[in-house]
């Protein structure tokens, strides 16, 4: 295997496109996060339903996760 | 007894099939550094040979950094052994030649070599305002395995410095700048003359006791590249106390013995450039971008006076695509293995680490030139599990000619990469899991069964709401469906809906009921319960209606009220 003739390897997304992933993602992720909270602030033992709860939470965590790994992509810690 | 021993080393000589034309040498002693380049023309008297001897004195060879040969006028450098062989004083390497050079023929063989920590300061301290001397030891005779027909040296020393003295080997002759020795004719074997040259040498004998080079790399498409380094001025030690007016004043400028300024030559595509030292960043620094380069001009906190150390850290990125090669899951990456400090520093020991991504297989590391490899070490970072692999090699004294590429081989999926972001969103699923389990804990003291009671209550309309709604919508189904009849006149259709809507009705009065019924039971429970329940009242939206539909309608709306209106009663 010779290196010189491999080609070159670049990142999977380009640097420059990481504020805009950050802040959409993290946005979305906050506002289900937001929504998660309202709900189990509000709803009570006879009205509450799991399946809706882990349905936002998981949404919420997915947003949230992707959104935090390009935060630190964006500001320089390159994970 | 010494002529027998000539004879004896001149009959090896005359074995090894070479016979040295001319050499013609010089050695550089401007720097820190002693650069010897020496052009040797040799012929060949024996057979056929695809090897040449090369010579280096005792003394050069313990200030050996960096030895090189090559065909004069031929790019790239012939094998030189890696061990030497003792004889009277000298070590002798064996060169391997690309092509066999038959009898008669002549070849022009450059050796270099650099030799580190060779020049003495005489005076061994000077004090802040004096100048700086050093001696040279060396040989007026070019080492040699063969007997030399013709051989001149020249000794640059440093421009514009004063030469005190110097070893006369006649013909020997004293310049500015330079002092020349030779020709001399019939030379033989392994001969040796020690000389001495005694001058100034103002360049700062600054060295690296340690540089310590990581390069982290990300598969997000950066490689952080950091350099901690600790420089110690070897050259003569400064005695008495510094005083800095006598610094600013000094009208020799940049011709002081001590290191005021550097300039450190990153790679074009270096960005995020940072420095500091112990403590933060105290200094004068400048970035130039050039069209090769990126030029980093320090001038650190205080100037380095000899004796004197300082230590700071260097970091920079650059994007993968300079470095980085892969196809399918197979990676190179391709980086020097020490990158330009300074001109003329001496590294006394570089320690090069390349951390890589987590869970990388098959790791392989192919030197420029023999390093030590260290034990590899885990180092576990952002969002990590097991930590990353770090590889470590090691050398001992390096110069300039070392700054050369190393090739790291390594297999890695992309799986392993998207498990980070997986990581984080799997952090904040178990902090939302957390509140789900906390908010289904009772921790009330005391039971309060009115609240209960009121919250099963509301619990129970919203459901009760629920169904109403859903009956409602069966209603409104049917009136669509009478609506589709006007247009289409398919009676087949309009049976169709009438039976899901009796089929529907049907269940969902049931369900009503039973509800009625639960939430009549829990009423006493609820001393007064929530007035209203707020349920939409749908409107059918019909354009044009006979007057059979119109009234239709209204029952069905009416009927809609009233069921609305004893919901609210409850």
């Amino acid at each position: 295997m010779d290196v010189n003739t491999m080609p070159r390897y670049t990142g999977p997304i380009s640097d420059a496109k990481f504020p805009h992933l950050t802040i959409i993602l993290c946005a979305t992720g906050l506002l289900f996060a937001s929504w998660f909270m309202v709900l189990e602030v509000t709803s009570n033992k006879y009205n509450r339903s799991i399946l809706k709860e882990l349905t936002i939470a998981s949404l919420a965590a997915l947003f949230l996760g992707f959104g935090t790994t390009f935060l630190l992509l964006w500001v320089g810690i390159y994970v | 007894m010494r002529f027998l021993l000539l004879v004896a080393l001149c009959g090896l000589a005359f074995a090894e099939t070479w016979k040295t034309i001319d050499i013609d040498r010089t050695i550089d002693v401007s720097s820190q550094i002693v650069k010897i380049t020496a052009l040797h023309t040799l012929e060949n008297t024996g057979d056929e040979a695809k090897t040449v001897q090369i010579a280096l004195s005792d003394d050069e060879n313990a200030h050996l950094a960096y030895l090189s040969a090559q065909i004069d006028g031929v790019k790239g450098r012939l094998t030189v052994s890696k061990d030497a062989e003792s004889k009277n004083g000298f070590k002798i390497y064996t060169v391997t030649l690309r092509n066999p050079v038959a009898k008669g023929k002549q070849i022009k063989l450059k050796v270099n070599k650099r030799l580190t920590a060779a020049l003495k300061p005489l005076p061994a301290k000077i004090s802040q305002l004096e100048n700086q001397f050093v001696v040279f030891s060396g040989n007026a005779y070019v080492p040699s395995v063969y007997a030399v027909a013709t051989q001149k040296t020249t000794v640059k020393t440093t421009p514009s410095g004063k030469i005190l003295s110097s070893t006369a080997v006649n013909p020997h002759k004293q310049e500015t700048e330079r002092v020349s020795y030779g020709p001399y004719e019939k030379i033989a074997a392994l001969e040796s003359k020690p000389i001495k040259v005694h001058y100034e040498n103002y360049s700062p004998f600054v060295v690296a006791t340690l540089v310590e080079r990581t390069i982290e790399v990300s598969h997000w498409g950066n490689i952080a590249v950091e350099e901690y380094i600790e420089l110690v001025h070897k050259g003569a030690e400064m005695k008495g106390t510094f005083s800095r007016l006598d610094f600013q004043q000094d009208r020799r400028g940049r011709r002081q013995p001590a290191l005021q300024q550097f300039t450190t030559v990153l790679p074009a595509t270096a960005r995020d450039i940072y420095y500091r030292d112990e403590i933060g960043n105290i200094s004068t620094s400048a970035v130039r971008v050039r069209a090769e380069s990126v030029d980093v001009e320090i001038r650190p906190r205080f100037p380095l006076f000899g004796g004197w150390k300082t230590s700071y850290v260097l970091g920079y990125n650059v994007p993968t695509y300079e470095y980085l090669h892969n196809e399918g899951n197979q990676y190179g990456l391709k980086m020097r293995v020490l990158d330009h400090i300074f001109e003329n520093i001496v590294v006394e020991k570089l320690v090069t680490k390349v951390i890589l991504p987590e869970h990388v297989r098959k790791v392989k590391v192919i030197t420029p030139f023999p390093m030590e490899r260290l034990s590899d070490e885990i180092k576990p970072t952002y969002l990590d599990t097991t930590g990353r692999l770090v590889v470590i090699v090691q050398k001992e004294n390096l110069v300039a000619e070392h700054i050369q590429p190393f090739t790291l081989t390594y297999e890695f999926e992309f799986k392993d990469m998207i498990r980070e972001p997986i990581l984080a969103t799997a952090f904040f699923f178990v902090l939302f899991l957390a509140v789900i389990v906390y908010v289904r804990f009772d921790f009330s003291i005391v039971s309060d069964p009115l609240l209960d009671a009121r919250e099963k209550l509301e619990g129970r309309l919203r459901e009760l709401a629920n169904a109403v709604d859903r009956k409602q919508k069966l209603y409104s189904k049917l009136t669509e469906a009478a609506a589709n009849y006007k247009q289409s006149r398919d009676s087949s259709l309009l049976a169709e809906a009438k039976k899901a809507f009796e089929s529907g009705r049907t269940t969902a009065n049931e369900k009503l009921s039973a509800l009625l019924a639960s939430l009549k039971k829990d009423k006493n429970l609820a001393g007064q319960g929530p007035r209203t329940a707020e349920i939409r009242r749908q409107k059918s939206q019909q354009k044009s209606a006979g007057p059979e539909e119109t009234q239709f309608t209204k029952k069905v709306e009416e009927s809609r009220y009233r069921a609305d209106s004893i919901l609210g009663s409850l």
